[in-house]
């Protein structure tokens, strides 16, 4: 069994994902695995709601931040989400605080399609 | 019988949350103040990953305690691409876009990260592997 849960909605261009659990080396393939997915599948508007996950190790957010430079590539966004302060930690320590909008509560409501201009 | 403030246990790929669960209990059992003790698992788990990633697999954690400080030393078996220590800048995944990196730390290489959480590391390295040795300063309470 994974220590990952990963948990995804749709609308459109829009997809949130839900991440809980503990993200670390052993289930690293899964959360790329899904993050290309949702790439691959046309998702340009990324949210990853990290409220439920304990801990994310470096390759881990190794690979959220990977998937932002695939989405900015295609003119799509990336955001994190309400990270436990444990996770927040890292965040800031790493320096992704700087490079990638992290958010500390989703917006209200669930993910509204918002669908990009032009 | 005071509690034994040593540890030695081994660990792959599977078992490294366990090994967080066990050094988050060990740096606190021994007087790790609680946002510490989280430094001291995360900076055992980043040394831990590093050492199935590159290491060969497995690898073993011992951790002590001296009158001052948490001292964690892991180490790895060794493969060819020199385990724990490799800190090369330059190096770079094989597929990985070369000029699309703002991040300033290697793919998977907590060591960076290790070293702005540790009070003190050292590395070392050699055919029989690599051992990385962090210590955390432990401020003494007020026991009497």
């Amino acid at each position: 069994m994974s220590l990952l849960g990963i948990a995804v909605e749709s609308q459109q261009f829009s997809v949130v994902m839900r991440l809980s659990g503990e993200a670390d080396l052993s289930t690293l393939g899964q959360l790329r695995d899904a993050l290309s997915d949702q790439i691959s599948g046309g998702a340009r508007q990324l949210t990853i709601d990290l409220s439920g996950l304990r801990f994310a190790d470096s390759s881990s957010i190794r690979a959220l931040t990977d998937a932002h430079l695939a989405l900015r590539a295609q003119g799509g966004t990336l955001e994190l989400v309400d990270p436990q302060p444990n996770v927040a930690r890292i965040l800031v320590l790493l320096g992704i605080d700087q490079v990638l909008t992290v958010r500390p509560q989703p917006d209200s409501g669930t993910a509204g399609a918002q669908m990009q201009e032009g | 019988m005071g509690r034994s403030r040593k540890l030695d246990q081994e660990f792959g790929e599977t078992t490294l949350r366990i090994l967080r669960e066990t050094v988050l209990a060990h740096a606190t059992d021994v007087g790790m103040p609680e946002g510490r003790a989280l430094d001291v698992m995360l900076a055992v788990h980043e040394l831990a990953a590093n050492a199935v990633e590159h290491g060969g697999g497995t690898g073993r954690l011992r951790m002590s305690v001296t009158n001052w400080e948490l001292i964690c030393q892991v180490s790895d078996p060794g493969s060819a691409s020199s385990g724990l220590s490799r800190n090369t800048p330059g190096s770079q995944r094989p597929g990985a876009t070369a000029q699309i990196s703002p991040w300033p730390y290697e793919p998977g290489h907590g060591l960076w990260l290790v070293r702005q959480i540790a009070d003190h590391i050292s590395v070392n390295s050699g055919p029989a592997g690599s051992q990385v040795t962090v210590a955390f300063t432990m401020l003494r309470s007020g026991i009497t």
